[in-house]
């Protein structure tokens, strides 16, 4: 075993060896010129970048199916002559990795190269007429929240106590993973009844489908809706400026509501703007609210539809929300519609947060935030303390940032929450971000905390949701109006907490896969074995696999448990093989290999000998030597072309020395 | 119930001070005990009948919630079309469609 280690690693020493030296005597390894790397967006570059193996082949759709259709795909390979393209000495060994689609594929090299390596290849592919075109299959990083360039400065109400009192506490939240998923909300869908939405490039990616809800008003115009129709798909917000105060209505610009609270919950972590508490999450924008607000009828249809309930006259919502976020408020009763909207919404599944309402009053909260059933929201400031407008009431179950001024003044208790917004003062302009505070911005912090606990537990209930919430929300602290007061709910919303509670209670509630016995295995030595490994999970988890104690020169692909080993070394191993479905690993299991016999005496891959070894050293160095172009060793072939240099003479050398299964 | 009549007069209590004069049209949600076919003519004539009022189908909030336009007569309150709703067979509620504002 020893000598056939130090065999292998002598062999990979001189085969480097002499191929940097065909190399330079080809000029294959010439100097390409160096040039500036583009990553695309969310492509994050690391500091010290890993060699590239991975290229991405398109080929064109008019391509014959028997460069483009023949499969396997790795008849593609042989149509580009990839091997030997790369800039390496003695080409690159290239292999089909999978299929993107029919006309893209993947390769991978066998070896390692650089990016100016790799790209200089990629061109090179992309020239052949047949390649639509050739790229790095780039290795995509994720983005910090400090990529977002308004997350350092602005987005107190993210960070930790340490560094915001009253923040959220989310970047930690966001290091979590769940099902090997990035915490993110990714494949929840958060509903926003509000104003509409405005395409904001922050926020658009993860804006799906939506509903305008606001309807006629009762003296048969448009006022409210001041898009000029009824309920339609068009969620859109067209501004819900009002130029005429009345005693019901002030005149106010647009406020771009809806579009404020989409950046709080969902805005994409990107290289722009802000990002939001549930950043991978979808957004539902359901249009409820106009000019003067929106009727309690639109809004509790709204609800309904969102939640996947069926509303008259209304398409089937593709996208049902687990979360539905309201930030709005009157100061009046629960009205039975909301509350049976409410409770049929909960019976759906969906989890309604509502904002208290900005009245200032303290032991009233505002509907429908008073209804039964729904989270209700009231907001803090930076530091910690009650905001000076907040509502809040016995009814209150918790608080988040809110921003602006707090009932104690504390000094120096200014900042706002920064999400998206637009330009116009009426009719909607441009993007931008804008900073603000108010109960309707707290609101949507629980919302997008909720998200992340659905992406952790899909089927997680709503009154679960509000458990973990309160019981993770962190207490007031002192000095502030609500430290030590009963009727601002459980303290201020804590992500990490509330996430961190549900993934421990996963944990532990989780049932660990359970491997089936694998029978002790046994191969003549030099042969081929091959067993898989398989288990079942109580929660239709994904199994994968781990193992420890693997044979030198045998393989194990812990997604699929198959263990490989091409040519089976003599003596008896035994490797551990655990399962793990996410959460849990499994009862690790022992599997005794026997391996039997001795390898053959002229076998491949068997002990080499010392003197072998010499000898390969000797050959080389007089490969070496051979190989200078000096003409007298050189002479001229019969048919009169030059020989390449050191060829026959090599060859004439391995007849004589090298064993005769090297050949 | 109740709640809802204090929610009409809240919200005409302007209004009533002038009965003399046709109060504008309202929004009225009426929950009904079952679904029914809450926008055939029948149905709207026997709202009318019921409360002398003009009567339009506005929307659907669910399957059993719909929103309708009352055109009070002249003389009668929001209250009173709202108690007149309640009395009818087969509607489990009635309230005013209150406007829902920013917080």
């Amino acid at each position: 075993m020893f000598a056939a280690n130090i065999s292998k690693r002598v062999t990979f020493v001189l085969l480097v060896i002499a191929a940097l030296h065909a190399a330079l005597a080809h000029g294959a390894l010439r100097t390409v010129p160096p040039e500036r790397h583009h990553w695309p967006i969310g492509v994050k570059p690391p500091k010290n970048e890993e060699p590239l193996r991975r290229l991405i082949v398109k080929f064109k759709d008019d391509v014959e199916p028997s460069v483009a259709h023949q499969y396997p795909p790795s008849g593609h390979v042989r149509a580009l002559s990839l091997n030997g393209r790369a800039n390496k000495p003695q080409g690159v060994k290239w292999s089909h990795l999978k299929s993107i689609s029919a006309q893209s594929h993947v390769l991978v090299s066998d070896v390692p190269m650089s990016r100016v390596e790799m790209a200089a290849l990629a061109r090179n592919i992309a020239q052949d007429p047949r390649v639509a075109y050739a790229e790095i299959d780039e290795r995509v990083y994720p983005l910090s929240a400090s990529d977002n360039p308004l997350y350092d400065p602005k987005q107190w109400n993210m960070k930790a106590p340490a560094d915001a009192v009253g923040g959220a506490n989310l970047t930690d939240a966001w290091n979590q993973s769940t099902q090997g998923q990035t915490l993110n909300g990714a494949g929840v869908t958060v509903a926003i009844l509000d104003t509409g939405y405005r395409p904001h490039v922050d926020v658009l990616a993860n804006t799906v489908g939506g509903y305008d809800f606001v309807s006629i008003d009762s003296d048969g115009s448009f006022t409210t809706a001041n898009d000029g129709n009824g309920r339609d798909a068009d969620a859109l917000d067209p501004g819900d400026w009002n130029p005429i105060s009345s005693p019901a209505c002030d005149g106010e610009d647009s406020t771009w509501h809806g579009t404020r609270v989409a950046g709080i919950i969902g805005a994409i972590s990107n290289t722009q703007g802000v990002i939001g508490v549930a950043y991978g999450a979808r957004l539902l924008p359901v249009r409820v609210l106009g000019r003067c607000g929106g009727y309690t009828s639109d809004i509790a249809a709204g609800i309904q539809w969102a939640a996947g309930l069926s509303v008259p006259g209304v398409p089937t919502n593709p996208y049902v929300a687990k979360v539905i976020n309201l930030s709005i408020g009157s100061s009046q009763a629960c009205a039975a519609t909301f509350q049976n909207a409410i409770n049929a919404a909960r019976s759906a599944g969906s989890v309604i947060v509502v904002a208290t309402g900005n009245d200032s009053p303290v032991g009233t909260i505002s509907s429908p935030a008073n209804c039964s059933g729904v989270i209700a929201v009231t907001a803090h400031t930076r530091l910690g303390d009650s905001a000076s407008y907040a509502n809040i009431g016995t009814r209150t179950d918790l608080s988040a940032p809110g921003g602006g001024d707090g009932r104690n003044h504390i000094s120096g208790d200014i900042d706002y929450i920064y999400s998206t917004s637009n330009t116009g003062t009426t009719v909607p302009l441009n993007d931008t971000y804008a900073g603000g505070s108010g109960t309707s911005f707290a609101a949507p912090h629980v919302s997008g905390v909720a998200a992340l606990l659905f992406q952790i537990r899909p089927t997680i209930s709503p009154d679960a949701v509000l458990h973990y919430l309160t019981s993770a929300a962190r207490a007031f602290p002192a000095g502030s109006y609500c430290a030590g007061r009963n009727d601002c709910g459980a303290g201020m919303l804590d992500a990490t907490a509330a996430v961190q509670a549900l993934i421990n209670a996963q944990i532990a509630a989780n049932s660990a896969p359970v491997m089936a016995t694998i029978a002790p295995q046994t191969v003549a030595a030099g042969g081929s074995l091959q067993f898989p490994a398989t288990a079942t999970d109580a929660d239709g988890d994904r199994v994968s696999f781990t193992l420890s104690g693997l044979p030198s020169g045998a393989n194990f692909d812990g997604n699929s448990g198959v263990f490989q080993w091409a040519y089976a070394l003599p003596g008896t191993y035994s490797v551990t093989l655990t399962p793990y479905d996410g959460l849990t690993s499994g009862a690790p299991q022992v599997v005794r290999i026997t391996v039997t016999g001795s390898l053959p005496p002229s076998g491949g891959g068997g002990a080499v000998t010392w003197g072998e070894l010499l000898a390969t050293v000797l050959l080389f160095m007089a490969c070496s030597m051979l190989r200078r172009p000096v003409a007298t060793k050189n002479p001229p072939q019969r048919n009169g072309q030059q020989a390449t240099p050191g060829t026959r003479t090599m060859r004439r050398v391995i007849h004589r020395n090298w064993p005769h299964r090297h050949r | 119930m109740a709640s809802a009549l204090i929610l009409a007069c809240s919200l005409c209590a302007c209004a009533q001070t002038t009965a003399e004069k046709p109060l504008p049209p309202i929004r009225v949600i009426l929950h009904f005990k079952e679904t029914l076919a809450f926008n055939n003519a029948a149905f709207l004539q026997a709202l009318h009948d019921q409360t002398q009022a003009q009567v339009q189908y506005v929307t659907a909030v669910s399957k059993d919630t719909h929103v309708y336009r009352f055109q009070p007569p002249t003389g009668l309150s929001y209250t009173q079309l709202i108690q007149r709703l309640s009395n009818m067979p087969g509607i489990a509620h009635v309230e005013a469609d209150q406007k829902i504002l920013l917080p």
